[in-house]
């Protein structure tokens, strides 16, 4: 048979079956077709609510929340935890690279940030350790590392006109470790035998997300330069970047040599990967979708195979072949199972938002799943997982019913 | 000895047996029997001509059906052979068979057995899918074809909602779409009203003169089998009587009147068998 008959034959089948399943399932047998739809449905639809509450509670610790898109990092052997990586290579004049990202269309703001672990103690003589994130703060900023960024004055004072601010936001979990409250001075020791810098609590992050609780303090870039000694060179572990034009990502990639840009998604994506419970979670919810969606897909070929045995064995009566009989109903067993993933999808992320509406309005203030790319491609791999999965069970069933000796039987 | 001469079909010593499932066995337990078989037609022998319309009559139960799947190779024989032009059809494998049917063989099934969802074209039009036809020329020749059953302003529907007669012969139609080699048809009037029957007959003539194709008819409507070059009547599996139609008048009751050799059909010019097969 030569490749023109072949195709020919191909798309005439697949005419056949895109007419057998759309009068199937509007005439002639609605009930068995939308039952193998809503099996998948509801397979996919809860593995995506699943699996993006499992991607909620990975991105919560990481940057989830953050109004931030793009991280650029300097290469090094990875880029988990983009926002507190401490003591890698860190970026040079970042002061006059972020002002003029900011000044370039496309983008929000842009802002470096330097972490460092700091010992800082209070006036009633109560020292700890927290991590300092230096920042250049702006109206759009937000939060960074979950801790809010009210309380900093917009831009950086003291790089300038060399006003020196003291200005810090405590973390709820910082502010509980020492004991500390807005208006309290805090003094930090600087290193190297330089004189100690007094600041001031401007605010307490009282949020009830993850990174609060966390010891955090959050102050001026050039303030916490000054105390590391990153002043120097003017230096900073990343840049973030708000922004809502997908364009710009190669663009950011040549804002310095050898470095990496890292997105929401891809950072969430790997965050899940990363973090044992959500991924367990993720996983879990995909299998029981496959298991879900392929038994009720199953179930319905059965009885459609069975239903359909006398036209079936009368299709191999008149010559069409086995290939061409398990090709007929795997197309529209296929056709069925990308309605049913699509539409699962989607009903998917309504839940998500409706689980999110319900969080908010019962135990959190924050999102607890998230809609990442992430989950809503897993919902079509698992969609076309239950296809593969489907497709040996038809076989199977061609070969022992419909055949063309059962004819008139 | 002309090519039409040779016959399309031969059988020799046809014999099939159907093994019992669990309640036959049974059944035949209680009754004492003890081979779990049944035995729907036994050492049948017959050949069919290229051209030659031959109807078989019986009771119900009598092999007629047996003997058409075997004719058209829906079917193995228990023993004995079917030689379709010389291809023992038994030597074929089950993908080769179906092959072969799709190429030589038209059916058209007592019930029909027309996919429900797809319209009365596409079903006449699905052996020439298979056989990856374009599409026009699948839409053109099935309508043709419908055209020619009186179903012209029928193409669209869809077979439930035509009637019987109409689905009978979509049904047709889709057996003679590929013109095969040979048309099997079981009951191929039944629900058909004396007109459209003899539309249908017709057509199976026309088919038999134009392409040398061989029709086999098995039917209980004695009308319907007047049609027939030769009538096989067939009772308890066996072939009882195989006659010229020309040669008598087809009554409820078999004549058991044997052909004469090298006797010529007044119609065709078919001549039938030289040597009977039958027991």
């Amino acid at each position: 048979m030569g490749l023109l008959t072949r195709i020919r034959r191909s798309v005439g089948l697949v005419g056949v079956s895109l007419r057998r399943t759309y009068v199937r399932a509007t005439k002639t047998a609605p009930g068995r077709t939308w039952m193998s739809i809503v099996g998948v449905t509801l397979a996919v639809g809860l593995m995506v609510v699943v699996a993006g509450i499992g991607v909620g509670i990975a991105t919560q610790s990481t940057v989830y929340g953050d109004n931030v898109d793009y991280w650029i990092t300097p290469e090094t052997g990875g880029s988990s935890s983009a926002l507190v990586d401490t003591d890698s290579p860190r970026f040079g004049s970042v002061h006059s690279t972020t002002a003029d990202l900011s000044g370039t269309g496309g983008i929000d703001y842009a802002s470096p940030v330097l972490t460092q672990p700091m010992r800082i103690q209070t006036a009633s003589g109560t020292a700890e350790n927290v991590l300092a994130v230096g920042i250049v703060n702006s109206p759009q900023f937000g939060s960074v590392t979950q801790v809010t960024t009210d309380g900093l004055t917009v831009g950086d004072p003291y790089y300038n006109n060399e006003q020196w601010t003291g200005e810090l936001v405590m973390s709820a979990g910082a502010a509980e470790l020492l004991s500390a409250g807005e208006g309290d001075s805090i003094t930090v020791t600087r290193p190297r035998g330089a004189a100690d810098r007094e600041f001031t609590v401007t605010n307490v992050d009282q949020g009830a997300s993850s990174g609060s609780q966390f010891p955090i303090v959050v102050m001026q870039l050039s303030e916490l330069q000054i105390i590391t000694g990153a002043d120097s060179n003017d230096e900073a572990d990343q840049i973030v970047v708000s922004s809502t034009d997908p364009t710009i990502e190669s663009m950011l990639a040549d804002v310095y040599p050898r470095s990496t840009v890292s997105t929401r998604a891809g950072l969430n994506a790997q965050a899940v990967f990363e973090d044992e419970l959500p991924l367990a979670l993720s996983v879990t919810a995909g299998i029981i979708a496959v298991v879900i969606g392929t038994l009720f897909v199953m179930t319905t070929t059965g009885l459609s195979v069975a239903a359909d045995r006398g036209r079936l064995s009368t299709l191999a009566a008149i010559g069409m072949s086995w290939s061409t009989r398990f090709r007929l109903l795997a197309s529209e067993i296929l056709t069925t199972i990308l309605i049913g993933g699509l539409i699962g999808v989607l009903l998917g992320m309504g839940g998500i938002r409706l689980v999110n509406i319900v969080a908010q309005r019962t135990i959190t203030s924050g999102t607890i799943a998230s809609t990442e790319p992430f989950v809503l491609a897993s919902g079509v791999v698992v969609t076309g997982i239950i296809a593969l999965l489907s497709l040996p069970y038809l076989g199977l069933l061609l070969r022992r019913v419909g055949t063309a000796t059962e004819v008139g039987r | 000895m002309t090519l039409t001469d040779i016959p399309l079909i031969q059988c020799r010593n046809l014999t099939r047996s159907y093994t019992l499932g669990s309640n036959g066995r049974q059944w035949l337990r209680r009754s004492g029997t003890k081979t779990p078989t049944v035995t729907a037609i036994s050492d049948i022998n017959i050949d069919i001509k290229r051209g030659e319309i031959v109807g078989c009559s019986g009771p119900s139960g009598s092999g007629k059906s047996t003997l058409l799947h075997l004719l058209a190779g829906l079917d193995t024989p228990t023993s004995g052979t079917v030689s379709f032009d010389g291809t023992d059809l038994s030597s074929l494998s089950e993908r080769a068979r179906t092959r072969h049917r799709l190429d030589h063989v038209g059916i058209v099934f007592q019930h029909f057995h027309l996919l429900d969802s797809l319209s009365a074209r596409a079903n006449v039009a699905l052996p020439l899918v298979e056989l990856g036809r374009p599409k026009s020329e699948r839409r053109n020749r099935a309508t043709k074809l419908l055209t020619a059953m009186g179903l012209e302003d029928r193409i669209t529907h869809r077979p439930p909602q035509l009637s019987g007669g109409e689905q009978q012969r979509v049904a047709i139609a889709r057996a003679l779409i590929t013109e095969p080699d040979l048309v099997v048809a079981d009951e191929p009037t039944g629900e058909l009203d004396t007109q459209t029957g003899q539309r249908v007959l017709t057509r199976f003539r026309e088919l038999a003169a134009e392409l040398d194709t061989a029709v086999v008819i098995a039917s209980h409507d004695e009308p319907t089998l007047k049609i027939a070059d030769r009538l096989v009547r067939m009772r308890d599996g066996e072939i009882i009587d195989i006659e010229s139609v020309s040669e008598t008048e087809i009554s409820d009751q078999p004549t058991h009147k044997q052909p004469m050799s090298g006797q010529q059909h007044p119609e065709t010019g078919n001549k039938p068998l030289n040597e009977d097969y039958s027991k």
